[in-house]
């Protein structure tokens, strides 16, 4: 990835595309933040691009925030290749490792979502094919419920129980056998 | 979360890695327990499952996709009710058909006719048997020729298994890749050698030999009888992970042969092996370009000097030149010296030289040092300057003190440090590392001068105990 010429890298950076919400909006990105999507890269590829890429599964809030999410990643990516030919030494050591907490910190905030922004986020993720966002997303979802009863679990996300009680009895007995 | 698709609630399950969040999963709705059921791989049941046939049955339908089971009967009483059996292990073996992965532990009601159900299994790769105590030969036979797929296989304390006819089938099959032979009685070291072109393939290979520890026996080794058919003459040029642990060899003798036939080896262990000398460890260096990561335990031993007075560890300075010299990789260190007397650091022949020389020449990532007693602040000043040393473990290092500790405020990418049964670091030195390093990890066991008060809150996971592990109760994952 790295021997890519310098020059080709240019020439994508200058690119721009034109991404069309749900509700008609435009978003104008350079290549290399739409190219994290790999839904929108097979798109390129297959130079449909022309006049915009429609997003009908994606509203103009979501993808504000999804665009938001691609650029900072896109020049992570870059300023990665950028450092990777310095390894040794300590300085760039130093700022590889400052700008990975940075990114960290990117995302924590990033998540500072309401539920139900996380779940448009984690549709449009997956739509798109932006593993990282899907990671990020559903990993935030896998975590709130750490170390929470099934109670809390349904109250926190509006859940109906629909197990009989009987059921549940039966349930709560092969857990006990099973252990890990 | 219900208004998402299957998939994407999959997705999140996948993530979710504790077991008693599972657990609590599959109790909110019907769909979030089949969504759990469908996505768990693996379980480990043991003195709860009774009774054991009737639920085995169960979970092996609530779970249809399970990869990896184990049954571990470790502390098991009678109260528990009766364990599987034969029987309980043919319901799995028929019910489960994605398994790949199987441990059988302590299970004293499975013997080796039950272990023909394992056939059916015909994904089984992996399989671990470990103090079983009614399998034998004839069992791991049935295995071998069953168990077409069979590509690890780890056997811990099988007393009962006495001749290696199992063993002579797979070598011929070479399809292992994985062999582990752990306490095992019946089986010697110069079985192995029926093993054959089964060498050809294997990765990895451990061998603990525990009755012949700290016991120096004249080895018989058939090989060397007259038309003996087995030979010391295959390669093992894809064995990458080598671990003996235990055994006694000697020239020509025994599996010493490993140390200059695996080209590819990148993981050694060599721990408390008799009769490993500087001139194998040179002959390693030079034929293992690859070497990631080395571990060596070594005991003071009679050389048989002057009046029997040169007792010290085997290896010296030189093995740690040739390593320094021709193994440019090597970036996982452990040097572990037991029963080594502080009173005498002449029992240890490795100096500290020959150790910065190591740490100087190799991409060092991760060193444990354990009884190293010739190590001392001059030593840490190296460390300081290793440019990718970024987990560092000190165990009952004696000479090393503060200055020293402080000197590793300077070493660039230290992440991770361990500090067990070291007397003379205080809380101020450890803090100002912590403080100057940003830790991502530091635990201390053991450390008298280290108070729990001071360092808690100094890296981002901190790890306090009392007392140390001891040498033999350190368990690093």
């Amino acid at each position: 990835m790295a021997s890519a010429g310098s020059g080709d890298e240019k020439a994508a950076a200058a690119a721009m595309i034109t991404l069309i919400s749900s509700d008609n909006e435009k978003f104008e990105v350079t290549e290399a933040t739409a190219t994290l999507s790999q839904t929108i890269r097979h798109m390129i590829e297959d130079g449909c691009t022309d006049g915009g890429v429609p997003l009908p599964n994606v509203t103009s809030k979501i993808l504000a925030r999804v665009i938001e999410y691609c650029k900072k990643h896109a020049t992570a990516a870059a300023g990665e290749e950028g450092s990777s030919s310095s390894f040794s030494d300590a300085a760039f050591l130093e700022v590889d490792r400052a700008f990975l907490e940075e990114l960290e910190e990117f995302d924590d905030a990033f998540l500072e979502v309401d539920r139900a922004t996380l779940f448009d986020l984690i549709l449009a993720a997956n739509y798109l094919d932006i593993k990282g966002l899907l990671n990020l997303t559903c990993q935030k979802v896998a975590d709130s419920v750490k170390g929470k009863t099934p109670e809390q679990i349904r109250e926190m996300y509006n859940i109906v129980n629909d197990l009989t009680p009987e059921e549940e009895a039966e349930i709560r007995r092969e857990t006990q056998w099973a252990f890990e | 979360m219900e208004g998402l698709p299957r998939a994407l609630l999959e997705e999140i399950v996948k993530r979710i890695t504790r077991r008693t969040d599972l657990n609590s999963l599959s109790l909110v709705s019907k769909q979030f327990y089949a969504v759990e059921s469908e996505n768990r791989y693996s379980i480990c049941v043991g003195c709860g499952l009774y009774p054991a046939k009737l639920v085995m049955a169960s979970l092996c339908l609530r779970f249809p996709n399970l990869c990896k089971v184990e049954i571990n009967y470790s502390g098991w009483t009678a109260e528990n009710g009766l364990q599987l059996d034969n029987e309980g292990l043919s319901v799995l073996a028929t019910c489960c058909l994605s398994l790949t992965d199987l441990t059988l532990s302590f299970c004293s009601n499975i013997n080796d006719s039950g272990l023909c159900w394992l056939a059916h299994c015909k994904k089984l790769t992996c399989l671990k048997f470990n103090t079983v105590p009614g399998i034998s030969s004839a069992g791991l036979l049935t295995v071998a020729v069953g168990c077409k797929s069979l590509s690890a296989l780890r056997l811990i304390g099988l007393e009962k298994v006495a001749s290696v006819n199992w063993l002579e089938y797979l070598g011929s099959k070479g399809l292992l890749e994985e062999l582990v032979v752990v306490a095992c009685k019946g089986i010697s070291l110069y079985d192995l050698l029926k093993f054959g072109p089964g060498w050809m393939k294997l990765q990895k290979f451990e061998f603990d030999e525990v009755k012949g520890r700290y016991k120096i026996e004249q080895p018989h080794d058939p090989s060397h009888m007259a038309h003996y058919q087995y030979k010391y003459d295959f390669c093992c040029e894809s064995l990458k992970v080598l671990t003996l642990t235990g055994i006694v060899t000697l020239p020509e003798i025994g599996p010493r042969f490993f140390l200059s036939n695996c080209k590819s080896l990148e993981k050694l262990c060599l721990h408390y092996v008799i009769g490993i000398y500087d001139s194998d460890m040179i002959t390693l260096s030079h034929s293992c370009n690859n070497l990631r990561s080395l571990s060596l335990r070594l005991v003071p031993l009679f050389n048989g000097g002057l009046e029997c007075r040169d007792f010290r560890t085997p290896l010296t300075d030189d093995s740690l030149k040739a390593l320094a010299l021709s193994c440019p990789m090597l970036e996982t260190v452990e040097l572990t010296f037991l029963a080594c007397e502080p009173m005498y650091p002449s029992e240890i022949s490795f100096t500290q030289n020959g150790l910065v020389m190591l740490i100087q020449s190799c991409p060092i990532r991760d060193l444990i040092l354990t009884g190293a007693n010739f190590f001392n602040d001059e030593g840490m000043k190296a460390l300081a300057c290793a440019q990718y040393l970024e987990t560092l473990e000190l165990m009952d290092c004696v000479a090393t003190t503060d200055t020293g500790m402080r000197f590793l405020a300077h070493a660039p990418r230290l992440i991770n440090l361990t500090l067990r049964q070291c007397d003379r670091f205080s809380d101020h030195a450890v803090i100002e590392v912590a403080h100057a390093r940003s830790l991502e990890s530091l635990i201390v066991e053991g450390c008298r001068r280290i108070s729990l008060e001071a360092v808690q809150g100094a890296a981002k996971s901190v790890e306090y105990k009392v007392h140390g592990p001891g040498l033999f109760g350190v368990n690093r994952a």
